[in-house]
């Protein structure tokens, strides 16, 4: 191989790794997410000035970290927790955040919400935002689950989003997020979600669809007609291209797990 | 060893390796959302620097393989500019140029995962063989 040639593929290569390195980095939080805007530089919702998030001072609390909490064992209940959160399954009363990694300790709690909090729940990014961005959370540290060391609480504020709006709805459809078919729970039996997925395990009658950009695990065994077999051939089979889908709803298995009818495969 | 196989060796297989252990130890996967780990608490420096260190090391792996031969100006000119881009992505993140958050423990495994990528790839004696001929 001559120089020019290797000095080619040398820079092409470098080239491709420094592309790798920036798709593998977490995804920013600017943009929508599950239908709900998230703008992480956006005011602190607890207050109506418009100063910077980073200008607002975080609250007195007992803990900074959950570290220092779980340090603290059963002593730590009743007591408050400032944590710079990003979320994973949400329902009805209740989110799973986890604590953002290199800005404290690792870690994950479950706490409940009241209905009000619930616009500003679902603008917490549902994926690791960057350093520095992941929005600040007062949560009341109540208890230690049932089957793990990590605890629960109740939401008491969350600071640095905006509240996520409501969702436009296309004419005939019911939820265009995953967010809000697990906030409603068993009550979205029977309703049409229109949900960008892709497919996973597909069989005769039926396929496995994952919501993209969801809050947690989710997924949908969708059953479909045979005249649909070639519309669900053509779906995407990589979360690089997710498509709409719209479903009909019919069994909430889990809490993320849900069995569907398949209605269309929407064309972009 | 042929190029396809130790760039395979020193490029691919480390950045698979990168990339299996989001999955094994951290909740956010690039590219596939979230998940709930196997071993979530794996010790910090696998969970926050392993996928860094592997990469870096597959940076060395591609540049010390792909000049082990050539001239030693070019290949040390070569071997600088792989560290460079190792340490500018860091970097960058910094300045928030490049998507991530900047990481001190995060440059220092890079460039040491760099170096060893490098003598791995270049193999050791061909390496300090280049440095006594200097």
């Amino acid at each position: 191989m001559d120089i020019g040639t290797r000095s080619g593929l040398t820079v092409l290569g470098l080239l491709a790794l420094v592309a790798f390195a920036a798709g593998s980095q977490p995804r920013h939080t600017k943009g929508t997410d599950a239908g709900a805007v998230v703008a992480t530089t956006a005011v602190a919702a607890a207050t109506s000035s418009k100063p910077d998030p980073e200008d607002v001072p975080d609250p007195t609390t007992d803990y900074k970290s959950l570290d220092d909490a779980k340090l603290d064992g059963n002593k730590a209940f009743g007591k408050t927790i400032l944590v710079r959160v990003w979320r994973g399954s949400t329902e009805a009363t209740s989110v799973t955040l986890f604590a953002c990694g290199k800005l404290g300790a690792g870690g994950m709690l479950m706490a409940k919400y009241a209905l009000e909090q619930r616009p500003l729940v679902k603008a917490i990014p549902t994926t690791i935002p960057m350093q520095g961005h992941c929005p600040r959370a007062v949560i009341k540290l109540t208890g230690k689950q049932d089957y793990s060391s990590d605890f629960k609480g109740e939401l008491q504020q969350i600071m640095d989003v905006t509240p996520a709006e409501a969702e436009k709805l296309p004419p005939g459809v019911d939820y265009v997020s995953m967010d809000d078919v697990t906030i409603d729970g068993k009550k979205a039996a029977g309703k049409v979600a229109q949900l960008r997925v892709y497919r996973g395990d597909t069989e005769e009658k039926k396929f496995t669809a994952y919501p993209c950009k969801a809050a947690g695990l989710h997924f949908i065994t969708v059953a479909f007609a045979p005249e649909q077999k070639d519309s669900v051939k053509e779906l995407s089979s990589t979360p690089v291209t997710c498509q709409p889908v719209k479903v009909k709803l019919t069994k909430q298995d889990f809490v993320g797990t849900w069995t569907a009818q398949l209605l269309e495969v929407v064309k972009e | 060893m042929t190029l396809p196989r130790r760039l395979l060796l020193f490029v691919v297989l480390p950045l698979a390796a990168g990339v299996a252990s989001y999955g094994l130890w951290r909740e956010n996967v690039p590219w596939l959302g979230v998940h709930r780990p196997p071993w979530p608490h794996a010790p910090a420096m696998l969970r926050d620097h392993f996928a860094d260190a592997a990469w870096a090391f597959a940076v060395g792996g591609l540049v010390a393989s792909l000049w082990r031969e050539g001239p030693r100006a070019m290949r040390l000119g070569w071997y600088a500019a792989g560290l460079a881009v190792c340490v500018a992505v860091e970097l960058l993140q910094y300045a928030h140029v490049f998507p991530g958050a900047f990481d001190a423990l995060d440059l220092a495994a890079q460039v040491m995962a760099f170096v060893v990528g490098v003598m791995a790839a270049g193999g050791v004696e061909r390496w300090t063989s280049a440095h006594a001929a200097a």
